[in-house]
C-alpha cells in the first residue's frame, strides 16, 4: 500500500493539533491557526483536513461533554497519533536533509 | 437574548450533512458563529452561511440510498418485493389483468391520437381561421342541394362590391391528374389551377423562387415531392415543364410539401389560373354567362366577420341570374375549420359529416378505457381478499394503517405503470399499420406536453381507484378478524359487479351483431349484379387536351395489336358519373316538375365493349348518321319518365327536340352499389376522359398490357400509360364499408375481451366467497356437477338479461345505420341466433376456468380454517 501523503495545509493542522494537545478541536486549531499564520482561515477547511487524516491515521479522535455554549454540541477532541508523528518526524527530516543541501554560497 | 445562527442554512446543513460529523460541524459552526456574533451579527450570520456552503462537499455529503435512518426506503423496497412477487405468484391473473389494461390504454391512445389528427386538419394554414370556400345551396323540387360549384361572374361580382370584405378572392378549377415531363421524366400527378395570391392564402413554405409565382399563365409551382421526382438534385426553378403536352410552363416556385392533413395535402404542384382562362375557350366565355362549374375560395379581410359577409352575399345568384333565381340560389361562406369535420348538408343545413366519427370514436375509446379500469380494479379488488392474510401479519407486527393504505397504492400503481409501458409499446410498434389503416400520418407523441400529463394523471387516478379497495377496506381489519378469515365484502359490490357484467355483454352482443350485418350487408353489395361484364375491363385515363381528336387513331392501333376486342371512349369512368342535366323535358311530364338526369358520353361502340344488356329497342350504330341526336336511356329512366314504351320518343331542351330514343338498357351500377340506379342519359360525343377496353381473353393480361403500353407509347411517348382494371376499381366502392367492417371487428374483439376480463373478475369474486360453502356442499356429497351448475347459473342469468337488451338495441343501430343504404338487406334471425351463442358460450367457457377450480378443490383445504 502507498505511504500515506501528507499536504502542506494538513501538515499545519497536524502541527497544531499536535501543539494543542488534548484541548485540539475544529475551533481552536482555527483560531490558533489564524493567529499563526496571519491570514483568515475558513472552518470548512480544518474540517476537510481532520477528517483526512484520520481516515489516513494520524489522528485519532473523542466527544468531550456536553456544554452550555456551541447550543448544546458536545467539542470532538483529537490527539496525533504514533503515526501521525511518524509522519510528521519523516516530513520534518526530509525538509531538514534538503536544506542542509543548500549551498551556502549561493547568498554570498 | 438569545442568538440563533441563520434557520435555513442550518436546516440545509442537517439535511445533507452525514450522521458522524453533524454534531461536530455543528457545534464548531455554531461557536464559531457565537464568537463573531458579537462583533458583528451579520456579518457571523454571513460567514456561517457560507461556511455551510463550504461544508457541502462529497466527504460530508450523506449517502441518499438507503440511509441508516431511512426505514421508509427500507419499506418502500419492501412493497415493490411484494407486489413483485405476488404478480409472479399468480402469473395467469397478473397477465390477464395488466393485459385487459395494456389494452385499454392502447385503444384509448391509438383513438386519441387519431381524433387529434382530425381536429388538427387544415391547422396548418397559417390564415387557417379566416379562409373559406364560397358554397351554394340551389333549390330543386322543394329540396336544398349544397355544392361547391360557383360561377366565374360571381367572382367579379365580389372582387367589385364586396371587395372589402375580403383579403383574398381565390378562383380555383378541380383537382385533377395531369401529365407532367420534363427531358426524360413524365409524371402523372395531382394538381389544380389557382388565382394569383393563392400560394400567400395558403400561406405555403417556399423552399426556393417566389411566392407570388402565379402571376402570369405560363408558370407552374411545384411541391417539393414533384420538384425531386420531375428534377432530381438539379435546381428546378426557371426550368421548362411540359404539361398534357401542351402548354411549356416555366418552374416559379417550390414548396414544402404540405401535410396529409390538409384538405390542399393531395395537391402537388399549382398552374395559374389565367392558363386555364388562356387555354380553353369555353372558360374565357364563362366569364359573362352563369356557368357553375369552378371554385371559389376567400380569406377574409381581418375585421370582416363571416356572418356579417354572408349576409351581404347571400342573395346574389338570385339577383344577378335568372335561373339561379328561379331555383332560389343562395350562397354562403364554409370556413376552413368546417372542411374537414362538417362537411355534410342535408336539405341546405350543416348536417355534420367526419365530426360525428371523432365523436362516436372518443365515446368508444372513453368507455373502453373506462371498462379497463373498472375491470382491472374488480380483478385486483377479487384477489386482494386473499392479501388479507398479509394485512393480517403486517398488522400485528405494527405497521400502520396508513403504511398499508400506501403498501397498497404502491402495488397498484407498480401495476398501472407497467400497463401504460406496455401500451405504449405496443403503439410503437403497430402505429405503422394504424397509419396506413386508417390512410394517415402520425407519430408517437414524445414531444407533446400535454399528452404526458394526461398519460400521468391517468395512471395515478387508474391506481388510485384501482389500489383503494384494498388500500382503504382491507386496511381497516382488525388484525384478529383478518388472521381468521372472517370477514365479508359489502353486498353492494356484488351488484355493481353484476350490473357491470350485464352492460358489458349487452354492447358485445350488440357489436357482434352489428358487426355481421356489416359483413352482409358489404356482401350483399358485391354480390348485386352490375348490369355490365367488369371481367377482363380496363379504363385508361387521359387528358382531354392531349388526346384531343386522336381517338379513332388509338383505336385502329389497339385493335390492330389484337390486345383487345373491342373499344370505346367515354366522359365518365365505368365507376361513377361525372356529368348530369336538369331542366330536360317530355311528352307527359307533370307540370311544374324540375327533371334530373345523370348523363354519360360515350363513342359508338361503349355498349359492345363494356357488354351492357339492351332491354327494348336497339344499340348505337356509326351506319346510322342520326344517331348522333339519339339517346339510350336505363330502365331507371324509363320508370321515371312514366314511359310505358318510350322508343322512338323524344325528349326536349328549351322547349325544341332535343333527343330521340333509341333504346333501353338495363340498369348499371356505376356509383355507389348500395344505391339505387340513378336514372341515366347516354349520348354519343366527344370529350372523353377514358378510353375503355375489352381485353383479349385469348391473350395472357400480362401479355395484352404489353402491347397496349408498346402500341400507347408509339403514338403518346410523353404521357405515361395509366390504366386501371374496371373489377378493381369496382371493388374500390366497397372500401370505406369495409374498413368500417374491420374496424367493428377489432373493437368487438375488443369488447369481447373486455366483458371476459369483467366475468372473470366476477366469477373469481363469486368463487372467493363461496368456497367454504362450495366446501361444505362437497362434504355433504354435492356432485362436481351439481356444482358447477350452481355457480354458472347465476352468470348465464346474466348473460341471458344481456341478449334481452342488445337485440333491441342493435336492432335500432341496424336499422339507423342500414337507412344509407337503399339497396339493403334484412338482418337475418340467424345472426342474432349466433351472437347469443356466441355471448353464452364464451361465459360457460370463462367462468367454468373458475368454478372447476373451486370445484376440484379438497373441502379440507378451504374448511381448514376454522
Amino acid at each position: 500500500m502507498k505511504e500515506p501523503s501528507l499536504g502542506e495545509f494538513e501538515e499545519l493542522v497536524l502541527l497544531m493539533v499536535a501543539a494543542l494537545h488534548d484541548e485540539a478541536y475544529g475551533v481552536a486549531i482555527l483560531e490558533e491557526l489564524e493567529e499563526k499564520l496571519n491570514k483568515k482561515v475558513n472552518i470548512s477547511a480544518i474540517h476537510v483536513a481532520l477528517k483526512r487524516m484520520e481516515d489516513k491515521g494520524f489522528v485519532k479522535s473523542r466527544y468531550g461533554g456536553i456544554t452550555a455554549d456551541r447550543g448544546g454540541r458536545r467539542k470532538k477532541f483529537y490527539v496525533i497519533t504514533a503515526f501521525g508523528k511518524n509522519a510528521l518526524d519523516q516530513q520534518y527530516a526530509l525538509r531538514t536533509s534538503i536544506y542542509q543541501q543548500i549551498p551556502k554560497i549561493s547568498f554570498g | 437574548m438569545e442568538i440563533h445562527p441563520p434557520k435555513r442554512a442550518l436546516k440545509f446543513l442537517r439535511w445533507f450533512c452525514r450522521e458522524d460529523f453533524l454534531e461536530e460541524i455543528e457545534g464548531d459552526l455554531i461557536e464559531v458563529f457565537e464568537k463573531q456574533h458579537k462583533v458583528s451579527p451579520s456579518r457571523a450570520r454571513r460567514k456561517f452561511r457560507w461556511s455551510v456552503i463550504r461544508h457541502f462537499r462529497p466527504e460530508f455529503i450523506k449517502t441518499f440510498t438507503i440511509g441508516q435512518n431511512s426505514i421508509q426506503l427500507a419499506m418502500l423496497k419492501n412493497y415493490f418485493k411484494t407486489s413483485y412477487r405476488s404478480l409472479l405468484r399468480n402469473k395467469g391473473y397478473s397477465f390477464i389483468n395488466i393485459s385487459g389494461l395494456t389494452l385499454g390504454m392502447a385503444v384509448a391512445m391509438m383513438i386519441g391520437l387519431w381524433v387529434n389528427h382530425e381536429l388538427s386538419y387544415n391547422t396548418y394554414h397559417e390564415n387557417y381561421d379566416r379562409i373559406a370556400q364560397v358554397m351554394r345551396n340551389k333549390t330543386n323540387n322543394g329540396i336544398i342541394y349544397t355544392s361547391h360549384s360557383q360561377a366565374r361572374p360571381l367572382e367579379f361580382i365580389l372582387r367589385e362590391e364586396f371587395g372589402d370584405s375580403f383579403e383574398h378572392i381565390i378562383m380555383g378549377g378541380w383537382l385533377t391528374d395531369h401529365v407532367l415531363s420534363h427531358d426524360q421524366v413524365t409524371l402523372t400527378q395531382e394538381g389544380n389551377y389557382l388565382q394569383e395570391g393563392a400560394p400567400q392564402m395558403l400561406g405555403l413554405d417556399m423552399l426556393s423562387g417566389v411566392i407570388n409565382g402565379l402571376d402570369e399563365p405560363n408558370k407552374i409551382m411545384l411541391s417539393r415531392s414533384t420538384a425531386i421526382a420531375l428534377f432530381g438534385a438539379k435546381d428546378p426553378i426557371g426550368e421548362i415543364i411540359r404539361m398534357d403536352n401542351s402548354y411549356d410552363l416555366i418552374v416559379s416556385g417550390i414548396y414544402a410539401d404540405l401535410p396529409l392533413n390538409t384538405t390542399f395535402g393531395p395537391t402537388q404542384f399549382i398552374v395559374p389560373w389565367s392558363l386555364l382562362v388562356s387555354s380553353k375557350e369555353n372558360v374565357r366565355a364563362d366569364e359573362t354567362e352563369w356557368n357553375t362549374l369552378y371554385q371559389i375560395f376567400v380569406q377574409l379581410a381581418d375585421h370582416a366577420d363571416i356572418q356579417a359577409v354572408n349576409d351581404k352575399i347571400r342573395r346574389i345568384p338570385s339577383e344577378k341570374d335568372e335561373d339561379e333565381a328561379e331555383s332560389n340560389t343562395e350562397i354562403f361562406l364554409h370556413p376552413m375549420k368546417d372542411w374537414h369535420l362538417r362537411s355534410n348538408w342535408k336539405n341546405g343545413i350543416q348536417a355534420g359529416g367526419r365530426i360525428q366519427y371523432v365523436i362516436l370514436f372518443s365515446i368508444i375509446g372513453a368507455f373502453v378505457l373506462f371498462l379497463a379500469c373498472i375491470n382491472f380494479m374488480n380483478l385486483s379488488t377479487a384477489r386482494s381478499q386473499r392479501r388479507a392474510k398479509e394485512v393480517g401479519i403486517r398488522k400485528s407486527i405494527g405497521s400502520h394503517r396508513g403504511q398499508l393504505i400506501g403498501q397498497f397504492l404502491n402495488e397498484s400503481f407498480f401495476v398501472v405503470i407497467i400497463a401504460f409501458l406496455l401500451a405504449v409499446g405496443i403503439i410503437v410498434v403497430f402505429l405503422p399499420q394504424f397509419n396506413s389503416f386508417m390512410k394517415i400520418r402520425v407519430d408517437f407523441p414524445w414531444d407533446s406536453l400535454a399528452f404526458w400529463i394526461i398519460s400521468i394523471a391517468f395512471v395515478l387516478v387508474t391506481s388510485l381507484l384501482a389500489g383503494s379497495y384494498p388500500a382503504f377496506y382491507l386496511s381497516s381489519f382488525r388484525p384478529i378478524q383478518a388472521l381468521k378469515g372472517s370477514f365479508k365484502a359489502g353486498k353492494g359490490a356484488g351488484l355493481s359487479r353484476r350490473i357491470l357484467v350485464v352492460v358489458q355483454f349487452a354492447v358485445s352482443i350488440t357489436l357482434v351483431i352489428c358487426t355481421l350485418f356489416i359483413f352482409r350487408q358489404v356482401q350483399h353489395g358485391k354480390l348485386r349484379p352490375t348490369g355490365y361484364e367488369r371481367e377482363g375491363l380496363i379504363q385508361v385515363r387521359i387528358q382531354q387536351d392531349a388526346f384531343k381528336n386522336k381517338y379513332d387513331l388509338f383505336k385502329n392501333a389497339f385493335l390492330q395489336s389484337g390486345a383487345v376486342l373491342e373499344m370505346s371512349g367515354t366522359h365518365s369512368p365505368l365507376t361513377d358519373v361525372w356529368w348530369g342535366s336538369s331542366g330536360l323535358t317530355w311528352e307527359g311530364m307533370p307540370a311544374n316538375f324540375r327533371s334530373n338526369f345523370d348523363r354519360i358520353r360515350v363513342s359508338h361502340d361503349y355498349g359492345s365493349s363494356i357488354q351492357w344488356e339492351i332491354v327494348r329497342g336497339r344499340d348505337f350504330s356509326r351506319d346510322i348518321a342520326s344517331d348522333s341526336l339519339a339517346v339510350i336511356i336505363n330502365e331507371s329512366a324509363a320508370a321515371y319518365m312514366g314511359m310505358e314504351d318510350p322508343i322512338g320518343k323524344t325528349i326536349d331542351a328549351n322547349g325544341t327536340p332535343w333527343r330521340t330514343i333509341i333504346g333501353v338498357v338495363k340498369d348499371m351500377v356505376m356509383q355507389s352499389p348500395y344505391q339505387t340506379v340513378h336514372q341515366t342519359l347516354y349520348t354519343i360525343g366527344g370529350g372523353f376522359n377514358f378510353y375503355t377496353l375489352r381485353l383479349n381473353p385469348a391473350n395472357s393480361t400480362q401479355e395484352n398490357l404489353a402491347r397496349l403500353e408498346k402500341v400507347f407509347k408509339s403514338i403518346m411517348p410523353q404521357v405515361p400509360f395509366n390504366f386501371e382494371f374496371v373489377d378493381e376499381a369496382y371493388a374500390q366502392k366497397f372500401r370505406g364499408e369495409e374498413r368500417v367492417g374491420s374496424l367493428a371487428w377489432v373493437f368487438t374483439g375488443l369488447a369481447i375481451f373486455i366483458s371476459c376480463l369483467g366475468l372473470f373478475g366476477l366469477s373469481s369474486f363469486m368463487v372467493e366467497q363461496r368456497l367454504k360453502e362450495i366446501g361444505i356442499r362437497k362434504v355433504l356429497g354435492a356432485s362436481v356437477l351439481s356444482l358447477w351448475r350452481l355457480l354458472v347459473k347465476d352468470f348465464v342469468t346474466l348473460v341471458v338479461i344481456a341478449c334481452f337488451i342488445a337485440v333491441p338495441l342493435a336492432f335500432y343501430f341496424v336499422n339507423d345505420w342500414g337507412q344509407q343504404f337503399e339497396y339493403r338487406i334484412a338482418l337475418p334471425w340467424w345472426v342474432i341466433l349466433a351472437a347469443a351463442t356466441a355471448a353464452l358460450s364464451i361465459t360457460l367457457f370463462t367462468v367454468s376456468y373458475q368454478t372447476l377450480r373451486a370445484v376440484n378443490i379438497t373441502p379440507t383445504e378451504c374448511l381448514k380454517d376454522e
